[in-house]
């Protein structure tokens, strides 16, 4: 039988038919000029995360107004007491401060990579208790429609989930992590929640056999309105992103360039950037070196704390 | 007569149908097989819902592909591991005609990328340890990819039924056999599933409720005594666990293997058709008996 697994190929683009979301269409380049990232203390969830949030958008010169945002959270285990999840008290933040720039409509939306029973997960980690009418926001995209979006790989084709697609602006909002295959697992990783569970399964087995850093490129390289607020008050270290341990960084990164907030947050956790696989390859789509970034809020060394990594990623520290 | 939880899901399920006749894993959402499969499911047997359950037949025949395997639903062109629905399903109506077969013969074709020789082969120079058993190998999520729990659980489902009439050939009863192999050997140390390995980077992974009553579902009626730790172990989880989507697949488990469960209350907390069809069908009147291999409702 033929495979019609995702197949690993130099990543040459195809038309993509999708609008919304920013598959754009034609091979992307990284941004022109400096990438403006924030980075701002956040010592605790008590503290006015939406404040923090609403400088963080100023500095990076988010505008949303008139038009329709999709949150995507990094929602993993049924643990609330752990460091597995996105806060939901931070999504909570997100979500007022996206509605006080004058979104036209903003959901919320995640496809968690092995557990099936999303609402349980988003209950059991605080999600309905901290937003709003959670339950009329949230869209589970592991069982949302899909439609299919050429330019990813071989086969040129992955289906997504439709609120996927059909947002203008996607919030990609990981915790600060790090990752026991990618190293890291950031703003870029966390774009592995678009694909849908109902098509590809739990985990998406596909995006592993592409190769995850390939995977992780990819998937940036298709979604490119795309902004990211990075839970960095309590992150995780060890064998992330689920077995670690709680590593408190007291800080939100922001910014639109993804490259340069995965690139930023590594700096944080005392990890070079150039050393993680998928940043090492991600200078086409975006700016990792930090004369191209103009960071805004805090020096990421001001605040920098040493993330504990597993022995086979210690080649990954900062020099 | 039903109970009073398995009728307000039943009213649940048929109010939401899709106009194509299958169900989306949410209400006004795309049909999948999937969903559909536990809705028609839940409403066998019920004179009420015959209707809906023919206009579900025919979306679901109509997914079947030239490979004969099926499409999950109509926007996704490719066959998936959901084809094992259909298969069980078929077997549940007595239906025994050459769709059947053909989709049999798909399945007995597929299996996870991880028992390949080729790939054996490099992770043995490699010095790569495996933490399971290769040589035993389920069913995909995708093809051309590792075989995982759930996948495997329908597929060796749908196959023991297909034994069970007598249909599939050696190939087909074989087959269920390495799927059950898998499954014990996948085991994690509490004798409970996680949804995938039981290990990985060689730190032991946790058990899942709802991954370890697929399991003891997809086992039910193995004479293997290293079940009954994991029955044990559904047990404990049934009381833990909050989770609507665990709590049905354990509660369906343990009455498969003979066990009590608490029937789930008469409120649906969420609009779910998935939970809704597993509630339905794991209600003491429910219908999770047609799981077994040898029951229809023939």
């Amino acid at each position: 039988m033929r495979r019609r697994g995702l197949t690993r190929r130099a990543l040459w683009p195809a038309p993509i038919a999708l609008a919304g979301l920013g598959c754009q269409g034609e091979r992307q380049s990284r941004p022109p000029g400096k990438s403006v990232v924030a980075v701002l203390k956040a010592p605790s969830y008590d503290g006015d995360l939406v404040k923090t949030i609403l400088e963080g958008a100023r500095l990076c010169g988010l505008n949303v107004k008139g038009k329709s945002v999709l949150l995507k959270p990094n929602l993993v285990e049924f643990d609330s007491a752990t460091c597995i999840n996105t806060s939901p008290t931070v999504v909570a933040a997100a979500f007022e401060a996206i509605e006080r720039l004058g979104a036209a409509e903003i959901r919320i939306g995640e496809g968690p990579g092995h557990r099936r029973d999303t609402l349980g997960l988003a209950e059991e980690a605080g999600y309905f208790k901290a937003v709003k009418n959670f339950e009329d926001r949230f869209v589970d995209l592991n069982g949302d429609d899909v439609e299919k979006a050429k330019g990813f790989l071989d086969e040129g084709s992955m289906y997504f989930a439709r609120t996927v697609m059909a947002a203008d602006i996607l919030v990609t909002m990981p915790k600060m992590k790090t990752h026991h295959w990618a190293g890291v697992t950031l703003a870029m990783k966390n774009l592995f929640g678009l694909v849908p569970g109902s098509v590809y399964g739990w985990p998406k087995n596909p995006l592993h056999y592409a190769g995850i850093d390939t995977s992780i490129l990819e998937l940036n390289r298709m979604f490119r309105k795309t902004f990211a607020i990075v839970d960095g008050i309590v992150g995780m270290e060890g064998n992330g992103p689920i077995q670690g341990s709680p590593k408190e960084a007291g800080v939100l990164v922001m910014g639109s360039d993804v490259v340069a907030v995965d690139a930023t947050c590594c700096r944080v956790m005392s990890i070079d950037p150039e050393k993680v696989p998928y940043l090492h390859r991600a200078v086409e789509i975006g700016n990792r070196d930090p004369h191209l970034i103009e960071q805004h809020g805090e020096a990421p060394e001001r605040l920098r704390q040493r993330f504990n990594l597993l022995p086979q990623f210690e080649g990954l520290r900062l020099g | 007569m039903a109970s009073n939880a398995s009728a307000s899901r039943i009213e649940f399920l048929l109010r939401n149908q899709n106009v194509d006749g299958g169900w989306g894993y949410f209400p006004g959402r795309q049909s999948w097989l999937e969903p559909t499969f536990w809705a028609v499911l839940a409403m066998t047997g019920r004179s009420e819902c015959a209707p809906a359950i023919e206009r579900a037949w025919r979306l679901l025949g109509s997914w079947q592909t030239s490979s004969g395997g099926c499409r999950p639903n109509t926007a996704v062109d490719a066959p998936s591991w959901a084809t094992a629905l259909w298969v069980t399903l078929q077997c549940i109506r007595g239906s025994h005609g050459p769709e059947l077969d053909r989709a049999v013969e798909w399945m007995v074709s597929e299996r996870g990328i991880e028992g390949a020789w080729w790939r054996r082969t490099l992770r043995s120079l490699m010095g790569e340890k495996d933490g399971f058993d290769a040589q035993s190998c389920g069913w995909a999520w995708w093809p051309g990819t590792s075989s995982w729990l759930e996948p495997t659980v329908h597929g060796l489902i749908a196959l023991k039924k297909v034994a069970a009439w007598g249909r599939g050939g050696e190939p087909a009863r074989l087959r269920a056999a390495e799927a059950e192999r898998m499954l014990l050997d996948r085991r994690c140390v509490d004798g409970g599933w996680n949804y995938g390995a039981r290990e990985a980077l060689g730190i032991s992974l946790p058990s899942y409720p709802e991954t370890t009553g697929l399991a003891l579902t997809g086992l039910a009626g193995s004479p293997d005594s290293r079940v009954r730790k994991g029955l044990t172990l559904a047990r404990r989880m049934l009381e833990a666990t909050r989770s609507p989507v665990a709590r049905a697949w354990l509660t369906i488990a343990l009455r498969l293997w003979g066990e009590q469960a608490d029937a789930p209350g008469e409120e649906m907390r969420r609009p779910d058709i998935m939970v809704a069809a597993l509630e339905a069908a794991g209600a003491p009147d429910g219908n999770y008996r047609l799981l077994l291999a040898k029951e229809s409702v023939r």
